[in-house]
């Protein structure tokens, strides 16, 4: 069995990985020979404390050179990112068929759905919605869509439609509203409202008549014995 | 509202008490007479009509008598009564018992015959008695008062007797 021939390509890699190795290798190398002899300098007596020094005003230079090299990198790629050039680039990915593939990926993976459920767990929409509704612009909007004669004749002609009675026919049709009714009807809350609501009438009829029975009661006795000149004995 | 400080019911409170009680006796005669009368007819036609006569005049007799007998002696209050929020006593504060109620339901009839007028005395009696209560030896009261087992009849509405009245925790409606 021979060995396989190396192709242009696999030379490339095999010199990437040889690369890597060395400078692996360098690396380990470096702490090994500069770093602990350091450290060891850094304990002893005399030199140690300039050394520490030293090693503090280099990690200083070195913190600073890495936040100096980071903003130039944020400038460098903010300047890239808004080239007219990937402008381009970006425009020419859309009109091909990235687009299409993108879709997919992202109903593959239910990014939408996974996406939609962190918002509303982290209810980041409430609040958003909150803060939307209760801003000055938003209500100032929805006024003024209200009091729009656009959106009346809208509605108007919503309403007008013939999809209206349709709709409400499918509606008092579906089983589900079949399903709402038949709860509603026999809800023991629904049941009970109803009952004390009829006794509670009932009992109000029955106590103004007793009321006015009494009354009459009294003035029928007080009439009757007006005429015969005879009072009441008083009770005390 | 303004009236005597005494727990006896009045003529009005009465006289409706005894309109929805005729109507109910009357509506359960009724109904109890289709329903043998259907039953009756099933196994052939009842002869000859004066029986007929008879037995729907003596079911409608025992039918009140029981109803209003039947009520003043169990719970001393007929529906009419129940609803109206009165009830009948006899002299120890309790219903009258059976034969009593009876003896009250012919006073009642007695009180009936002439238009009524059996029931004039209530608008006169200090204890608004009428026949059937002067019969029986009974008083009608408002049921939301709740009377001490005293003597009921003994009352009397004299200053002398006002103390008596203090057993009496409510105040007629």
């Amino acid at each position: 069995m021979s060995a396989p021939r190396l192709t242009p390509g696999d030379a490339a890699d095999l010199a990437g990985g040889l690369a890597l190795t060395g400078l692996r290798i360098g690396g380990a190398a470096g702490r090994i020979l500069v770093l602990r002899p350091m450290r060891m300098a850094a304990r002893a007596p005399v030199v140690g404390p300039r050394l520490r020094r030293a090693a503090a005003e280099l990690t200083a230079e070195g913190r600073t050179a890495r936040i100096r090299g980071r903003e130039q990198l944020e400038m460098i790629l903010a300047e890239a990112v808004t080239a007219p050039e990937v402008e381009r680039t970006v425009d020419r990915m859309l009109a091909g068929s990235l687009t299409e593939a993108l879709g997919r990926s992202l109903a593959e993976h239910r990014v939408a759905e996974r996406l939609a459920g962190e918002l509303v767990a982290s209810g980041a929409i409430d609040e958003a919605l909150t803060a939307a509704l209760e801003h000055e612009e938003a209500q100032r909007l929805i006024e003024g869509a209200l009091a729009n004669p656009g959106l009346e004749r809208m509605l108007g002609a919503i309403l007008e439609s013939r999809l209206v009675p349709e709709l409400t026919e499918r509606l008092l049709h579906s089983r589900e509203m079949q399903t709402v009714l038949e709860y509603v009807a026999t809800s023991p809350e629904v049941r009970r409202a109803l009952t004390e609501q009829s006794s509670s009438l009932a009992e109000e009829m029955v106590g103004s008549l007793r009321t006015r029975t009494g009354t009459l009661d009294d003035a029928a006795e007080h009439t009757v014995r007006g005429w015969l000149r005879r009072p009441r004995p008083a009770a005390g | 509202m303004s009236g005597p400080r005494v727990p006896y019911a009045g003529i009005a409170t009465r006289a409706v008490a005894l309109g929805i009680d005729a109507f109910l006796s009357q509506a359960i005669f009724i109904v109890g007479a289709a329903l043998l009368g259907l039953a009756g007819s099933l196994v052939g036609e009842l002869r000859p009509a004066w029986l007929v006569g008879v037995l729907a005049a003596v079911g409608w007799a025992l039918t009140g008598a029981l109803y209003f007998a039947g009520f003043w002696s169990g719970t001393g209050q007929t529906p009419g009564m129940r609803l109206m929020h009165v009830r009948v006593l006899a002299r120890d504060g309790a219903p009258p018992h059976f034969l009593r109620a009876l003896v009250r339901l012919v006073g009642l009839v007695l009180a009936i015959i002439p238009v009524f007028a059996g029931f004039i005395p209530v608008l006169i009696d200090d204890r608004r008695r009428g026949l059937p209560d002067f019969l029986a030896s009974t008083v009608v009261v408002y049921a939301d008062v709740v009377l001490a087992p005293a003597a009921v009849l003994e009352a009397d509405v004299s200053p002398r007797a006002s103390s008596d009245f203090s057993d009496f925790s409510g105040q007629p409606s």
